[in-house]
């Protein structure tokens, strides 16, 4: 039992390390071949965790090549589109200014039906609605509707605007997060300040606090198991 | 680029790990094989118990030493039963029997020598 659990720790590592390398698209699974590397990575893992007859190290070198082998290929895919293409697929437009891609549903092998659910997915039941739609390489559809049916935006009705800036937290579980603080534009003193505003005298007192887009703080204090929101 | 790199030190870590283990496997097994092979086998042969039981545990000892690294490569059932295997030869040893030391010595060698083929790059492997 405790040589499984042994294995389990350094194969945890291992894929860890091996994922953390990878890199954040491997797991958003944007393309079948990183959908696959995914349950690869899995069944390789576990089959040296279950059966400790088998050599640690043939797990290791399977989980390092297949590694090097997506990393290979991810570099490769970028330098060349036509390699990218034959790795990954490419997109597939099915409706095109309104019309249906018959050529390309068939080759898909997709029916009406299957086209008509993915729309209603899409939020767009009517194909009457849809100016675009395109099969990604990962099998998502992309629904791009007419221009009557596109919500309202500033730009439409030619409205300025401002840029805004990206919500960030700054205290969390007491803790805070310096950083963030000024890149809101805040000092330590100012935050000392508005907290005392609201009777908050330690950091530990607030369960959360977060700058907005606009910049305005948001405090959520936490008392007796609830938590409650004040805005500077 | 950063991902490249360390994928590919870790690959090639892994190679050379490989290739110096290859090596050292190489040599042990093939000394195992070799005085299996000829002195033990002639000995038996002879019957000369004294000598074979005395040249078998140098290849038994060269063994022992072999394995603590070669559980990090090969499955643990094909290192147990080259154990039995050497346990059986030892037994028919001790009972002075011959026929059965002869076979099981047999299986033994061509165990040993499948440990060191089954890692081979050749396409029966492979595939």
């Amino acid at each position: 039992m405790i040589i499984i659990m042994i294995r389990t720790v350094i194969l945890y590592v291992l894929v860890l390390f091996v994922v953390r390398i990878m890199g954040k698209s491997e797991l958003s699974k944007m393309s079948p071949f990183q959908l696959v590397v995914i349950f690869m990575l899995a069944e390789l893992a576990s089959i040296p965790i279950e059966a400790t007859g088998i050599s640690l190290i043939n797990g290791v070198t399977a989980i390092i090549t297949l590694l090097f082998l997506q990393v290979l290929l991810s570099m490769l895919s970028i330098k060349n589109e036509g390699f990218k293409n034959f790795i990954n697929g490419r997109p597939s437009v099915l409706i095109e200014k309104g019309e249906i891609n018959e050529k390309e549903l068939k080759e898909l092998r997709i029916s009406i039906g299957d086209l008509m659910e993915q729309l209603r997915l899409g939020n767009s039941p009517s194909i009457s609605d849809v100016e675009y739609a395109v099969m990604e390489s990962n099998g998502n559809l992309s629904i791009i509707p007419t221009p009557g049916k596109r919500p309202l935006t500033p730009d439409d009705i030619q409205l300025t605007t401002h840029p805004d800036d990206m919500p960030l937290v700054v205290i969390s579980d007491g803790i805070l997060y310096k950083e963030n603080l000024v890149k809101m534009g805040y000092t330590e003193k100012h935050l000392d300040k508005l907290l005392r505003a609201y009777n908050i005298e330690k950091y530990e007192n607030v369960f959360m606090a977060f700058c907005d887009a606009k910049r305005k703080l948001h405090i959520y204090m936490g008392e007796n198991g609830k938590v409650k929101e004040v805005t500077s | 680029m950063r991902a490249f790199w360390t994928s590919l030190l870790c690959i090639v870590l892994l190679l050379a790990a490989w290739w110096f283990y290859a090596g050292y496997s190489d040599e042990k097994l093939h000394y195992c094989i070799g005085e299996l092979d000829n002195t033990v086998s002639s000995h038996i042969k002879n019957e000369d118990w004294e000598a074979a039981e005395q040249s078998f545990d140098d290849v038994k000892k060269s063994w022992d030493k072999y394995k603590t690294r070669a559980a990090f490569f090969f499955h643990t059932s094909a290192v147990n039963e080259i154990d039995y295997n050497m346990e059986r030869v030892n037994s028919f040893m001790d009972n002075q029997n011959k026929s059965e030391a002869m076979s099981e010595l047999a299986c033994l060698t061509k165990r040993l020598k499948c440990l060191g083929e089954n890692e081979k790059i050749t396409w029966g492997n492979v595939f």
